[in-house]
């Protein structure tokens, strides 16, 4: 919590720093519809339960004010259990809010972002996943921070890389993963 | 408080203030859950003592009956706004939310349900408006909270099925309701009916979870120029599987009333309003409450009398013939001086009982708790108000001294503890001495343009009476810090932290029971896109501060996350 709110903070102050152009006409002036696919590395800890994992999303990014741009994501991602763990793995569906904003020194890298909402239920016989909190559905929110490389960009599409941090407020500990992934974005209008 | 706080808070008074943004919560109704201006202690979304910085007396105003309130719920004696059947604005939402920290990856380090680590849980609501066609419009909606109800799901699983005690889940939330209906919206008229599925729990007297099943529950709303009117049916089915005894109450609530609301900003220099509020019930089987006669009619005079700009009279005074409640005040605005607006006012509050049409009797077991005293109690409240604005800055205080005279209380005969939860037997009574108490908040606010506004909020109630029997003795002192950021209408940044000192209940438990001081941070995120009516929100509350348990035998308080999305027609 204590990272979250430092991260609050230095959102805050960017906005300050950053004033945005008083054009409230760009909400929605842009759209765009992203596929993206990638990896999951769980962090530290988290590496003794979870293996390296595989994600799909599909990602709504929109022209919000100013310089910003608004964005919202769906994905399912199946989280592969190392061999400790009774069952074989974790399905996830996850959902994102947030905004990404184009750093004027380094266009077109864009940083964004956000919080982040999960579902997840534990994939196995009931036998394997009796005695996990897993064993039904489960939500958890968290937050994260976002780097966004377009390489390749025409009039209509881009193809680049994302990498998320991404921190879920679960209990004893936070869950913190770094997620890679290409993507394929077409402009909608 | 220990001196730094105290420092603080002598500080913040010093600097004073101005109305306070509070961040909002889940759902109407669970707002002392943000407030910072007094003493709130929640228990579940349908308890909660709830005691400002303004009312007086040592009760919570949920416990207090008056004619704002005809159309709240009655959970045994007390007003409740949640679970809510307010009609909402045409537009469509959904909103989901958690108690933050459940285990899921953690699950496989620590041994997942043999942890010890309780679950956490969510709420979610989904509803529905239409626009009007022709006036006539439909909605829908379904929400529920599950936050707070792991602390005695024990035993609150005892009585119900927990698979089949909600529309969603299995965590037994304190309500989860649905209703759809139709209603009328005209140049006058506003007219609704609802009907719908509810699941309640209500905590009685004794500290017991009481769950409800209404099916249906239905209620008819109707207000044409001055005449106001409402009317509710609800079947209710109790039940204890554990004791195998199950139990039916119809009734039929509502309120009628004519005129001029006391509060309206009529011109007329007297305005009157003539109404009723009733409840009749029909009992069967076990049924934990009764009313006495099964029946309680409740006509009431509201008045106001401003003769001029300065000087306002208003206030209520009603009998059901079993019980009376009046309320009356007087305020006298200065004109202004230096920028500054100064009102004293005085108000009384005179009843034999809180709420007259709440619940007589309790039933535990063979034992019967009287929910009703005899004699009367009487509050009387004496206030000073300053407060100016200039460009920049607002700054207010207020001043008040308070004495009370038969105030309501309880006397518990015996104590007794079942899971964890303590029970008690007795009844209400009355603290026959005079409890005084001195009061005063100030608060001060920094605005800049529409973009920014920083408020700062901070009081101190001190009470004190020979007579030391409080149901709840509230905290001594608050602090409140807001800010809100609103950057060219798109996005809105809004937090609080909010400091209550130590507060105390008295009589729940054989000991009494200490809510310690707590900070809390509250904050939301808001992208607005007020083109298309549209706005996503993100709220934390309750973060960074320690989580407690703050009534006798509540759940806990976590730091939730909920967020929101609607669309407005």
């Amino acid at each position: 919590m204590k990272q979250f709110f430092l991260i609050f903070f230095c959102l805050v102050v960017s906005l300050w720093a950053t004033p945005a152009e008083k054009d409230s006409s760009r909400s929605f002036h842009d759209a765009f519809l992203a596929l993206e696919g990638g990896a999951i590395y769980p962090n530290s800890d988290l590496g003794q339960v979870i293996d390296r994992s595989y994600y799909g999303l599909a990602e709504f990014r929109y022209s919000y004010f100013g310089p910003f741009f608004g964005v919202v994501q769906f994905g399912y991602a199946y989280m592969n259990t190392t061999d400790d763990v009774a069952f074989p793995g974790v399905h996830q569906f996850n959902g994102r809010v947030g905004v990404d904003y184009p750093i004027q020194m380094a266009k077109p890298i864009s940083i964004g972002g956000g919080f982040s909402c999960i579902w997840a239920r534990a994939d196995g016989s009931d036998e394997d996943t009796k005695t996990s909190t897993l064993y039904d559905n489960e939500s958890e929110f968290g937050w994260y921070l976002r780097l966004d490389l377009p390489i390749v960009r025409t009039q209509n599409y881009r193809v680049g890389a994302k990498v998320y941090y991404e921190t879920l407020w679960t209990l004893p500990n936070r869950s913190n993963m770094l997620w890679i992934g290409f993507y394929v974005e077409r402009k909608l209008w | 408080m220990n001196v730094q706080i105290k420092l603080f808070a002598f500080l913040c008074v010093a600097s004073f203030t101005a109305p306070f943004a509070d961040v909002l919560p889940e759902t109407e109704g669970m707002e002392e859950e943000t407030r910072g201006d007094g003493t709130y202690l929640t228990a579940s979304p349908t308890y909660s003592y709830d005691h400002s910085s303004q009312m007086g007396g040592i009760h919570s105003e949920s416990e207090e009956w008056n004619p704002d309130k005809l159309r709240f719920r009655y959970l045994v004696n007390r007003m409740s706004i949640t679970p809510s059947w307010n009609i909402q604005d045409p537009a469509v939402w959904l909103a989901t939310g958690n108690e933050i920290g459940d285990l899921i990856y953690q699950d496989m380090l620590v041994d997942g349900v043999n942890s010890g680590i309780s679950n956490r849980t969510p709420m979610m609501e989904a509803g529905f408006r239409s626009k009007p066609y022709r006036g006539f419009w439909a909605t829908v909606r379904a929400f529920q909270v599950d936050h707070y109800s792991v602390g005695s799901f024990g035993v609150r699983s005892e009585w119900v099925d927990a698979k089949e005690f909600a529309l969603f889940g299995e965590n037994l939330p304190f309500f989860s309701s649905t209703y759809i209906g139709l209603g009328y919206s005209g140049e006058k008229l506003e007219t609704s009916l609802l009907s719908g599925h509810e699941y309640l729990w209500m905590m009685g007297e004794s500290g017991r979870w009481i769950p409800i099943e209404y099916k249906p529950r239905a209620e008819a709303r109707f207000d044409f120029d001055d005449i106001h009117a409402s009317v509710v049916y609800e079947n209710a089915k109790f039940r204890n599987n554990s004791a195998g005894e199950t139990g039916r109450r119809q009734e039929v609530n509502g309120s009628f009333k004519l005129g001029e609301d006391s509060l309206s900003m009529s011109k007329e220099a007297w305005n009157f309003a003539l109404g009723v509020a009733f409840r009749a019930v029909d009992d069967s089987g076990a049924v934990y409450f009764g009313l006495k006669d099964d029946y309680v009619i409740f006509p009431f005079l509201e008045y106001t009398f401003h003769p001029n700009n300065r000087l306002k009279i208003a206030g209520f005074a009603g009998t059901s013939g079993r019980e009376f409640a009046s309320k009356d005040s007087v305020n006298l605005g200065f004109a202004e001086f230096s920028g500054a607006k100064a009102n004293v006012g005085f108000k009384n509050h005179i009843a034999s009982s809180l709420n007259p049409l709440g619940e007589t009797y309790e039933y535990y077991d063979s034992d019967t708790l009287n929910l009703t005293a005899d004699g009367f109690m009487q509050l009387h409240r004496a206030y000073l108000d300053v407060r100016g604005r200039s460009e920049f800055f607002e700054l207010g205080m207020n001043i008040a001294g308070w004495v009370e005279k038969g105030a309501e209380t309880f006397d518990p005969d015996s104590f007794k503890t079942v899971k964890g939860l303590t029970y008690r037997t007795g009844s209400v009574d009355r603290i026959d001495s005079w409890i005084k108490s001195i009061t005063a908040e100030a608060n001060a606010s920094v605005y800049y343009k529409k973009m920014l506004t920083l408020s700062s909020r901070a009081g101190f109630e001190k009470i004190d009476g020979d007579e030391e029997r409080f149901e709840v003795n509230p905290a001594e002192g608050w602090v409140a810090l807001g800010a809100r950021w609103n950057l060219y209408d798109h996005f809105i940044l809004e937090h609080s932290w909010t400091y209550r000192s130590d507060a105390k209940w008295n009589l729940r438990t054989e000991d009494p029971y200490v809510v310690k001081g707590v900070w809390y941070w509250n904050a939301s995120f808001s992208q607005l896109f007020p083109e298309y009516g549209l706005s996503l929100t993100g709220t934390i509350l309750h973060s960074l501060g320690d989580e407690q348990i703050q009534v006798p035998n509540g759940g806990y308080d976590r730091t939730r996350f909920y967020c929101n999305i609607k669309k407005s027609f």
